[in-house]
């Protein structure tokens, strides 16, 4: 049983109807024309939406000959950015949408949670909708019902269950719905990352939830752009393009892979390089991240120092002058603020002589905790306004695939930094 | 353990088993979206279920002022008054006319649904149908009080007999004639939505072509002035047989037998319910296997 392939895909492709490029009149005539012509051509055009059996221009294949298996209790991430084909995919896996050509065969019960709150209607109330979305979502009324305590704790609602959902705050509508999906007992979970919306606290109980649903034996596919939520979640991925598969394999590789292939400009793979521009006094000319094994790279380990290079030039001296950068995070509250100040005492940038130069910096390990943040750059004289400021130019990510240290600090959101403190045990 | 096989369906393989078998599975998602519907209608409204019973009251007295004191029609009987003729009428019509309504555009206010979740389509043109009847138990609940009413103040204008017994099997006949129009337009209207524009004219129209205002007996009278106007000689007879498959007009001369009686209403209209049911039978079959065919891309054109 183990072994068996609980999820098996040959040869899938999905077909889309785009639409063409609308004609441009240039006379009255031709408009009329036109307008009278019109509902012919709509009905023309809203019939050959539904039709994808003939290859002209304008359709387009959202997946394109798709074949992987998934086997019992495996996590499989789907990987690709947008517009790869990901969200059809899983639609067509959860039977919304049919597939051109191709089949899939699915052994057991499937649920998939494409949204949260599917359906909930604001003028019902709290347990009203409970109904509502668990029905949709496949669960029989007597299982709402046995679980239905159970749903009610945990959302944290329970003031306001039987008050309409119109009244509640969108953080309470989003942890009833997440309350009532994590309540599906499915053997198959599809998961898209649009669930991964909402405050920090509630992704990470999405997260926490999908953790135990893995190491629960359950099959999960689960769908991100978040690198690190897949690196911490699935044992295996796929990666698409273009609606095609062009990888599948370990969690390393298809990440490795993905880098590789998305070169989205330097600043993705956390270098940034600045045009010149001779009208300052200073000019930053190049900023970069760089692992321990001192490549260039924008996502890191929790127990890896990041290196950071700051080629700059000067093109007056100034004293009083000196460099600061602020790591900030997601929700743009600043972590840290670390200048030149830290390499001698005083402001050493304001005393080199006008030419490039080059600052190395180390962000120490075990500080921050696993996430997306963003450096800021800045060139300040102490007694005038700023002289040159770049906000957030790179942006960079923290994973933790080595320990659970760092990710159990997700489950703390109001901790803002994840160091590690020394702990003594003195025993009597 | 359920064991899925995912494929674009073949036209010819419109019904599986495994359809009943997941239609059974979400029958509790069908209860629920009615009693959504229904909760939801009359929410927030001063007066609530009285709407139900309100529609095709004011209607009824509208057309009883407008066909007794402006436009007068020739009675089957003298006895019946107006009033009651009307509304035995304007109950099953109204019920028709909003389940046809709201049931067509019922895809496409669900179209979150559909685009997020799977789960059997047909369940979405079905919920109005069963919501509506509510409102439609409601305004039959007023007509019986109607009835009461005439019965003791206009001696020997309602005279209830064994032919009330019709009633059961008439509204059966009128939940599945809306049923199979409803599938129909609603399969049609996510793709064109011009329907939602159509069924309102539609519903205008049918209350006019429906024996409502004008008695069922003035048809051969109607139809010699169609064919009058046409110019063509002899197609009198044919326009009466063609109408006698109208399952509407089967429903409401069936519902006037049924609830009204007495010499104008003695003998239920056997034929025009018999061809009434062919046509709806017809009409809901092709309906079913239509919104089938159509199902698989609901979720690509909404």
């Amino acid at each position: 049983m183990e072994n068996e392939s609980i999820i098996k895909v040959t040869g899938l492709s999905k077909r889309y109807r785009i639409g063409l490029k609308e004609e441009l009149h240039d006379s009255l005539a031709s408009s009329i024309t036109s307008f009278l012509k019109s509902p012919f051509k709509s009905f023309k055009n809203l019939r050959r939406l539904a039709n994808t059996s003939d290859e002209s221009e304008d359709v387009f294949y959202a997946l394109k000959d798709i074949n992987f298996e998934v086997k019992k209790g495996e996590v499989l991430g789907i990987v690709g950015m947008n517009g790869a084909g990901k969200s059809t995919l899983l639609k067509v896996l959860s039977r919304i949408t049919e597939p051109t050509f191709g089949e899939i065969e699915i052994k057991g019960r499937v649920a998939s949670l494409l949204e949260v709150g599917t359906g909930f209607h604001p003028d019902l109330t709290g347990r009203e909708n409970i109904f509502l979305n668990g029905t949709l979502l496949g669960m029989s009324k007597k299982e709402i019902i046995s679980k239905m305590e159970e749903i009610i704790e945990f959302s944290g609602v329970r003031k306001f269950i039987d008050t309409p959902v119109k009244r509640y705050s969108s953080g309470m509508r989003v942890r009833l719905a997440f309350s009532v999906a994590a309540h599906l007992d499915p053997e198959i979970l599809i998961i898209d990352e649009v669930l991964a919306v909402g405050d920090y606290e509630f992704q990470n109980k999405c997260m926490g939830k999908m953790q135990d649903a893995a190491s629960n034996g359950k099959t999960v596919l689960f769908v991100s752009h978040n690198l690190a939520a897949v690196k911490q979640l699935c044992t295996r991925a796929i990666l698409l393009k273009n609606g095609e598969k062009i990888a599948e394999g370990s969690v390393d590789d298809i990440i490795d892979k993905y880098k590789s292939v998305n070169k989205l400009g330097i600043e993705t793979v956390g270098k940034k390089i600045f045009s010149p521009s001779d009208d300052v006094d200073f000019e930053l000319l190049e900023l970069g991240l760089y692992n321990s094994e001192g490549k260039n790279s924008y996502n890191f380990e929790y127990i890896e120092e990041i290196k950071i290079e700051v080629i700059f030039k000067i093109l007056k001296s100034k004293p009083n002058y000196y460099i600061y950068l602020s790591v900030v995070d997601q929700s743009e509250s600043t972590i840290f603020v670390t200048s030149d100040e830290d390499l001698i005492d005083g402001y050493l940038c304001g005393t080199l002589k006008p030419s490039n130069h080059k600052y190395n910096l180390w962000i120490p390990s075990k500080i921050l905790k696993p996430g997306r943040y963003a450096i800021t750059i800045n060139c300040c004289n102490m007694f005038y306004p700023n002289v040159k400021q770049y906000p957030s130019v790179i942006h960079f990510e923290i994973i933790d695939s080595k320990t659970s240290r760092g990710i159990k600090s997700l489950y703390r959101p109001d901790q803002i930094v994840a160091p590690e403190i020394k702990w003594e045990f003195q025993g009597k | 353990m359920d064991h899925l096989k995912i494929k674009k369906r073949q036209t010819w393989q419109l019904f599986s088993k495994r359809d009943f078998v997941d239609l059974m599975k979400y029958k509790d998602l069908l209860i629920t979206l009615v009693k959504r519907d229904v909760n939801v209608v009359y929410k927030q409204s001063v007066i609530g279920f009285g709407w139900a019973v309100l529609k095709p009251l004011v209607q009824m007295v509208i057309f009883t002022f407008l066909f007794t004191y402006i436009a007068t029609v020739e009675m089957d009987s003298s006895t019946v008054p107006f009033a009651i003729f009307n509304f035995v009428a304007l109950v099953p019509f109204t019920y028709f006319s909003s389940a046809l309504t709201a049931s067509t555009s019922s895809l496409i206010s669900n179209e979150s649904f559909i685009t997020k979740v799977y789960f059997p389509r047909v369940i979405i043109p079905i919920v109005p149908i069963i919501a509506k009847l509510v409102d439609f138990g409601i305004a039959m609940l007023v007509l019986g009080a109607m009835l009461f009413y005439y019965y003791y103040t206009v001696p020997g204008s309602i005279e209830i007999n064994y032919n009330i017994l019709y009633l059961p099997f008439l509204i059966i006949l009128l939940v599945a004639f809306s049923l199979g129009i409803s599938l129909w337009f609603s399969a049609l209207a996510i793709q064109y939505r011009d329907l939602n524009q159509i069924v309102n004219f539609l519903a205008q129209f049918l209350m006019y072509a429906a024996p409502i205002v004008w008695p069922f007996s003035r048809f051969g009278y109607i139809a010699d002035n169609i064919e009058k106007w046409c110019g063509m000689k002899g197609i009198s007879g044919t326009i009466e047989t063609i109408y006698s498959f109208f399952p509407l007009a089967g429903i409401i001369e069936g519902f006037r037998v049924s609830l009204i009686g007495g010499s104008a209403y003695s003998k239920m209209p056997t034929e025009l319910i018999i061809n009434g049911s062919i046509s709806t039978l017809i009409i809901l079959i092709f309906g079913l296997y239509f919104f089938r065919s159509k199902e698989s891309i609901f979720a690509d054109v909404a």
